[in-house]
């Protein structure tokens, strides 16, 4: 009976040892997030072909954020400052805006929250020590999926 | 619902015990994902992104979702031990003590989500960690005192039985076979019920947050309360037959009577 029960123990232990040492191999994207990034491109999964062909890379980035960003809250934003109290502080030309941020799930979803409790949500593809890459669902007149992709340009930021 | 075990259950113990235990599965299930954006009894999706985590190099992703997988085993593993375990002295306390737990763990949620929650990853992972362990808890408990038969916290196994079932309805022979029917029943009953929890916690959700925890455990406390009520109830009419029989060994009519019993069922 015992030598089972250490068996058992055996396994728990080491389910345990693995969950700690990946735990502490990791970096928590609560953590790597903060920091000041700025956009680098919005892409869009339907934007015209057309367009690709007639302008520059950077207007086509421009374009789709005109088109699909009209109704959200990051949209004249260029640079986004994460702060680690939860704030994040929207950069453009001649505009900033305070907001407050959460990561949910297992860190995948990024949260803005903004004014009267609107709540936007992307998901985070990819983040990096110098990459960030934000992906969400367009509403219904443009319906799909957009692409949001950022360097980071400083990676602290002075405490508000 | 809960003081049977195994093969003495009835298809109505299984059908309201299942009803029961998937409306609250549903519930949670959905209430986690618009809280939390993770489902909390989905572990076939969990494994998969698990997968794609590891593909992808993300130890920190692993971690977490490796934690929630092993949670909910451990939740199947605890309930189903202190039902082998506690089974022989008390029967209605071995399959009742699981479900007190998950009704801890989910008022903890429901408590912590209302008044101290920030927010933040952590503690958005360890309450979603809870929730995965209560719902191993529930699962553990309904697949072992059933005997494998009800399982509520989700429906792969559900649904592919069921497509299972309706291709046999096909034939004459399996048409007319009551256990089949009865099965059938029995995980359509599952299906809808925790169907209709999910839909229930997308629209109270807005008004209710995290107090939906509190009526998942309410439905939880129906559960355990029935069959207390019921036992007292049986204790009663037991007792009043043996007095007007005149029977001295109480003990022995109520052991006749539980075999008695088992033997219908069986």
């Amino acid at each position: 009976m015992k030598k089972i029960w250490t068996q058992y123990l055996l396994v728990f232990g080491l389910g345990i040892a693995l969950f700690i040492f990946l735990i502490s191999m990791a970096k928590n994207p609560e953590i790597e997030i903060e920091g000041e990034w700025s956009e680098l491109t919005w892409e869009y999964e339907k934007a015209d072909k057309n367009e690709t062909i007639k302008q520059d890379f950077t207007s086509i980035s421009n374009y789709v954020k005109d088109l699909i960003g009209e109704n959200l809250v990051i949209h004249k934003a260029e640079k986004w400052k994460f702060y680690p109290n939860g704030k994040l502080i929207l950069e453009g030309n001649g505009y900033e805006k305070e907001v407050s941020w959460h990561m949910k799930g297992r860190g995948n979803i990024l949260e803005i929250k903004y004014d009267n409790q609107n709540i936007e949500h992307y998901n985070l593809t990819e983040l990096s020590d110098d990459k960030l890459v934000l992906n969400f669902d367009t509403d219904t007149h443009t319906r799909g999926i957009a692409r949001l992709t950022f360097v980071k340009t400083n990676p602290y930021v002075k405490k508000i | 619902m809960l003081r049977k075990y195994n093969n003495s259950r009835s298809l109505s113990d299984n059908i309201k015990l299942g009803t029961l235990t998937a409306f609250t599965a549903g519930m949670v299930n959905i209430g986690s994902l618009l809280l939390f954006f993770s489902f909390s009894s989905n572990i076939t999706g969990h494994y998969a992104i698990l997968a794609s985590e590891i593909v992808k190099g993300n130890f920190y992703q692993i971690a977490v979702v490796f934690s929630w997988i092993f949670l909910f085993f451990f939740g199947s593993f605890v309930s189903n031990l202190i039902v082998i375990h506690l089974n022989q002295k008390n029967t209605y306390l071995a399959h009742a003590l699981p479900l007190i737990l998950e009704i801890i763990c989910l008022i903890f949620v429901g408590y912590y989500g209302q008044f101290y929650y920030r927010e933040t990853l952590m503690e958005t992972e360890i309450l979603l960690a809870l929730m995965l362990f209560a719902m191993g808890l529930q699962n553990g408990l309904t697949a072992s005192i059933s005997n494998f038969t009800v399982k509520t916290t989700h429906l792969t196994g559900t649904t592919t039985d069921l497509g299972i079932l309706f291709s046999m309805f096909t034939k004459a022979e399996y048409r007319n076979n009551e256990a089949l029917k009865g099965k059938a029943k029995l995980l359509l009953s599952i299906a809808a019920s925790y169907l209709f929890g999910a839909i229930l916690s997308g629209f109270t959700y807005m008004y209710l947050g995290f107090k939906m925890f509190y009526a998942v455990s309410l439905v939880l406390t129906v559960v355990i309360v029935y069959d207390l009520y019921k036992l007292r109830v049986k204790r009663f009419f037991i007792q009043r037959n043996a007095r007007r029989l005149n029977i001295e060994n109480l003990g022995s009519y109520i052991k006749l009577n539980r075999e008695k019993e088992e033997s219908i069922a069986s």
